[in-house]
């Protein structure tokens, strides 16, 4: 062996002083914990992506039939006819009101699941939906 | 209880197992990111990762492989994914921010971790990781074969060829 190779052999031999295990297992199960909830909290979100895609995609489809469904006779809808102009804009304020509200407080929450778009992939890599590292699982595997 | 038991526990549902198994090897996975890191916070961090890792797999893991392989070659995955990682944060960060120099070791020094480190990281995927292994690890070269997934012989050369390139390199310095 070289001498180059003695001193790099040395040089990580140093004494390395190892931090508590029992603590580190601790954390461990709260990141381990943390990254469960997140997982759970991005299926949810994926799913109802999808059921609302899958909805939306159904009516765009049948939109030439949608006046044989009863609630959407043309200009007979009984949901629209009871109320009149004035009455129409308030509600139509409002729920532009609510829909801002809901929709700041709905970002505001998942702000912390959906932080950006590399965290999202990242995210959907953990949940096992897509695979990042396709090189990793394969060197992975037992 | 030998490793091998325990990951069959796990697998039959006593995710205590796990935590036995997590003490068991946690010192040589730090040591092997302190070394590679110099940084304790960042050793922290990436066992995380590992152990995080580990825990997904676990289930999957067949016990082809001694757990120690395996858990080298996690270990191994998640020290390259940093690098990369780092290497991307370079184009952003200005090199000084980066790099990290543990309190007393003076760059100019290639014998500290400062100095080596930046010589390491330089060499090709394959080189770098052998000499994690086998200098950092002290493993065999026929444990460093089996993690990387490569002959003994590849293995040999790989080592040799890493450290002729850092010699070269460090004597530039």
């Amino acid at each position: 062996m070289t001498s180059f190779e003695d001193k790099l052999i040395s040089f990580s031999g140093r004494h390395i002083a190892v931090p508590d295990a029992d603590n580190f297992v601790k954390r461990l199960h709260g990141t381990i914990h943390k990254r469960e909830q997140k997982r759970q909290s991005l299926i949810s979100g994926v799913m109802a992506a999808v059921i609302l895609f899958a909805v939306s995609f159904g009516v765009y489809q049948n939109a030439d039939r949608l006046e044989e469904i009863p609630f959407f006779i043309s200009g007979e809808s009984f949901l629209i006819a009871e109320i009149d102009d004035d009455e129409l804009e308030q509600f139509d304020l409002k729920f532009d009101e609510d829909l801002v509200y809901l929709s700041a407080e709905y970002l505001l929450d998942e702000a912390d699941v959906f932080g950006s778009d590399w965290e999202l992939l990242k995210e959907l890599d953990d949940a096992d939906i897509i695979n990042l590292e396709y090189e990793l699982t394969t060197e992975e595997q037992s | 209880m030998k490793d091998r038991e325990l990951v069959e526990r796990f697998q039959n549902g006593v995710k205590s197992a796990f935590d036995e198994l997590v003490k068991r090897h946690y010192a040589e996975t730090f040591s092997l990111y302190m070394r590679m890191a110099g940084d304790e916070m960042l050793a922290d961090d990436l066992c995380q990762e590992t152990y995080l890792r580990v825990y997904r797999g676990l289930t999957r893991f067949r016990n082809e492989s001694a757990f120690s392989t395996w858990l080298y070659r996690i270990s191994v995955n998640v020290a390259n994914s940093h690098f990369r990682k780092e290497k991307f944060r370079k184009i952003f960060v200005s090199d000084a921010e980066v790099e990290r120099h543990p309190a007393g070791e003076e760059p100019d020094d290639v014998w500290t971790h400062a100095g080596l480190w930046p010589a390491i990281k330089k060499l090709p995927k394959k080189q770098r990781t052998v000499v994690m292994l086998r200098t950092f690890q002290q493993l065999p070269f026929r444990e460093v074969a089996k993690i990387m997934d490569i002959t003994e012989n590849s293995a040999k050369v790989n080592f040799h060829h890493a450290v002729s390139n850092l010699r070269k390199e460090l004597e530039k310095e």
